[in-house]
């Protein structure tokens, strides 16, 4: 009984939290949080994360539930309880992780939850690249035997080689894979959770506490008697504090930089400094918690200490006091700094609203609807008729989710009728995080297109896709009766910019490593089944490193039409063999890069 | 290595402690402030009784340090390796002293077994050990004060 009652507990730990209020008051559609980071922002240390004696490894996540609560979700509860549209917060940090771990993080609260994109996400990251838990525990000496060559007195790494590997967090100098864990950069970290936030959304990225208190501050005896701490040496006390400040700073810098690349998208980086405004506030005994301070907010060596509890890493990481301090700060960041009621609100589509749908002035093309405004909509027609008879009516809708979000958005077909024998047809886009989305060219890049504009047979959305399924000419065919049925399949990026049609978009990590492995193998029918701006961002990062790939900017591109007509044509070719990537940088104030085809050395798609 | 650079810091440090320029007023105070807090009475009774069961290993460490601090030389340093060797690791030792319920005694078992393993490690390595058996011998005096207090037998 007890073995499962135990089992019980492992899964339930191991699972991702989904925290949900009830939005019993709530005006309007759902908030949603995403808890990332890993040991400090999961709960390490905190009790029951997890068991004494459970030997596995596993996430030590604090969420309230089944162990104690980490800051994260005090802050969610105490933010929640102020805006009763803030409904649920998934809780994926994970005890261990380095910033490469985000994209699993991400994927696990994607499946846990069906959401693609949240309106909060809160992180702490960067800890574990530079090894700073093992820099800690290799300051106590944890020889395993009486061997005097093991015995190295302090700390076995010094300050300049630590602040060598922050300096490869943060980018400003190339990994050195022998002396950092991990390979994705802040800056590349923080783009990759801008994409999973929604318009309007923030972004709380932590700092680290300083673990101990400085030497000067110390009790006497403690710096008389013994000159040490929680068995770390008093010598080494300044070199760590000066690192974890050097760190602070860098995050604090980093995320700056975030918020200046992504607030044109709406999308907000603040950073939350636990070391300076909830550890050490003041100078006063009472405003200082690291270790060996009046008032520690953090674990000292728990080696088996009093609790028994023999993990290690649970060692020199925040106590309950700690993590509720930090959740309460964060609440208050947040509730000084995020209006939470000026996040757009997300509005499922539904087939009536589409029927009842604002249209852009240009929907029918430029000149067709005189103004003044724009035309609406009314139970599928607009109220209006042109001098020359135009007019404009629905001739079909889907609703389905396209970006991801877990909320239906949705697809309108127009008809556009300028009188006379012409006429056609407009695919228009609605999201329900931003209203209408755009519109997209169903028709690019396939030729014969005749006198007649083509007749839009339907649209539909299937499997976050929207389908656009039309007719066109054949060789012969009369100008009466197009014959050849087309097939046009879009998808929403994570910058909410419609993308396909002819060419594909890559949009996910994952999906980039399959297509980098693909074109390596030269298996192009593969790679051309791969399509859909995340990890294309990552194949940009990564194609100094590819291999069999050789990058070189070049004029090469594959033809390409943009349906916003805003991008700006940057293009790198990697060639493998005979095989072609063409990259094209789109909308600068989106920083999006995006795989927009592959070819073989002839040319062809 | 840094740690040998703050060493032999620490090492002139403490030769000028020793020159008449320091006052022995200004030692008086530092010595005044260096008091060990009053020990809870029911840490006090829980660590005796760990010290004479499963953290009885710890006596053992105390003692050798003492030992190694008054002659930190090649054959006190082989016996001492050679002794501790039969008992548990220094890593199990960290986690004994871990367990002491009074603050004061584990952090200071803490600290006086990692000095230990510096002056091992100096001495194995023919390195000066002056410095670090200094800082030992004040540690083991440290200890066996606080032994005294919580009412310790050794």
């Amino acid at each position: 009984m007890r073995r499962r009652a135990a089992l019980l507990a492992l899964a339930a730990a191991l699972a991702p939290s989904v925290i949900t209020t009830a939005p019993a008051r709530a005006a309007g559609p759902p908030l949603a949080w995403l808890a990332l980071g890993d040991s400090y922002a999961s709960g390490e240390g905190l009790p029951g994360t997890p068991e004494p004696g459970d030997a596995r490894p596993d996430c030590a996540r604090a969420t309230g539930e089944h162990a104690a609560a980490a800051w994260a979700v005090s802050a969610y509860r105490a933010t929640a309880r102020r805006e009763p549209r803030l409904a649920r917060q998934t809780f994926v940090a994970c005890s261990g992780a380095i910033t490469d771990d985000v994209t699993d993080q991400i994927a696990e609260a994607t499946a846990a939850t069906d959401l693609r994109q949240w309106d909060l996400v809160s992180l702490s990251f960067g800890g574990n690249n530079i090894k700073f838990a093992d820099v800690v525990l290799g300051c106590i000496d944890l020889a395993h035997r009486w061997n005097p060559v093991d015995f190295t007195p302090g700390c076995d790494v010094d300050e300049a080689r630590l602040r060598r590997r922050v300096d490869m967090l943060t980018g400003a100098r190339p990994v050195d894979r022998h002396d950092y864990a991990g390979s994705l950069t802040l800056p590349r970290l923080y783009d990759i959770v801008a994409a999973r936030v929604r318009p309007g959304g923030y972004v709380v990225v932590t700092g680290y506490p300083n673990l101990v208190e400085e030497v000067s501050r110390w009790d006497p005896w403690r710096r008389e008697l013994l000159g040490a701490c929680e068995g770390l040496e008093a010598y080494d006390i300044a070199m760590l504090r000066s690192v974890g400040g050097y760190l602070n700073q860098q995050i604090a810098l980093a995320v700056e930089a975030a918020n200046a690349r992504h607030s044109q998208r709406g999308v907000h980086f603040m950073f939350a400094d636990l070391a300076r405004d909830v550890y050490e506030t003041g100078d006063a005994a009472n405003q200082r918690h690291g270790l060996c301070s009046a008032e520690p907010w953090l674990n000292g060596r728990t080696l088996g200490a009093l609790s028994r509890d023999w993990r290690p890493i649970k060692s020199f990481h925040p106590n309950q006091a700690g993590h509720d301090a930090s959740g309460a700060f964060v609440a208050n960041l947040i509730r000084d700094h995020v209006d939470l009621a000026a996040i757009p609100a997300v509005r499922e589509v539904t087939p009536e609203t589409l029927r009842n749908a604002r249209l852009p002035g240009d929907a029918c093309g430029d000149g067709f609807w005189p103004g003044p405004g724009e035309p609406v909509l009314t139970d599928g027609k607009l109220n209006w008729k042109g001098p020359n008879g135009e007019t404009i009516s629905a001739r079909g809708a889907a609703v389905g989710d396209l970006d991801r979000d877990g909320v239906a958005d949705g697809a309108l077909l127009l008809f556009c009728y300028p009188g006379g024998s012409a006429y056609s047809f407009a695919v228009l886009v609605y999201t329900a995080a931003g209203g209408y989305a755009g519109s997209v060219d169903y028709a690019n890049g396939v030729p014969n297109r005749g006198m007649f504009a083509p007749g839009v047979e339907s649209v539909g959305i299937d499997q976050e896709r929207l389908v656009v399924r039309w007719s066109t000419y054949a060789g012969d065919d009369a100008h009466c009766c197009p014959s050849r049925d087309v097939t046009s399949t879009f998808t929403m990026n994570n910058r909410g910019t419609i993308v396909g049609g002819p060419v594909g978009i890559i949009d996910d990590e994952e999906t980039v490593t399959r297509l980098v492995r693909a074109v390596s193998r030269r298996d192009l029918s593969a790679a051309h089944r791969i399509a859909t701006p995340a990890a294309v961002a990552r194949l940009v990062d990564m194609r100094d490193h590819l291999g069999g790939l050789r990058w070189s900017t070049s004029s090469r591109c594959l033809p390409y039409s943009d349906p916003t007509g805003k991008a700006e044509r940057e293009c790198y070719v990697g060639s493998n063999g005979g095989w072609t990537v063409s990259l094209l940088l789109t909308h600068p104030g989106f920083g999006s890069w995006m795989v927009v085809g592959l070819r073989d050395a002839g040319g062809g798609m | 290595m840094p740690y040998r650079v703050v060493a032999a810091a620490a090492t002139l440090v403490m030769l000028a402690a020793c020159t008449p320029d320091h006052s022995a007023s200004a030692r008086r105070t530092d010595s005044a402030a260096a008091t060990l807090p009053p020990p809870q009475p029911a840490a006090a009774a829980a660590t005796a009784a760990f010290l004479a069961a499963e953290g009885q290993p710890l006596m053992t460490l105390t003692n050798h340090a003492g030992a190694l601090a008054a002659t930190p030389d090649q054959p006190t340093c082989r016996r001492t390796l050679a002794a501790l060797g039969r008992g548990p690791a220094p890593d199990t030792m960290l986690a004994l002293a871990g367990r002491v319920e009074d603050q004061p005694l584990r952090e200071a078992l803490t600290a006086e077994r990692a000095v230990l393993l510096e002056v091992l490690h100096r001495c194995a390595a023919h390195e000066d050990t002056a410095a670090a058996a200094a800082r030992l011998a004040k540690l083991t005096s440290t200890v066996r004060d606080r032994l005294a207090t919580l009412g310790v037998t050794r």
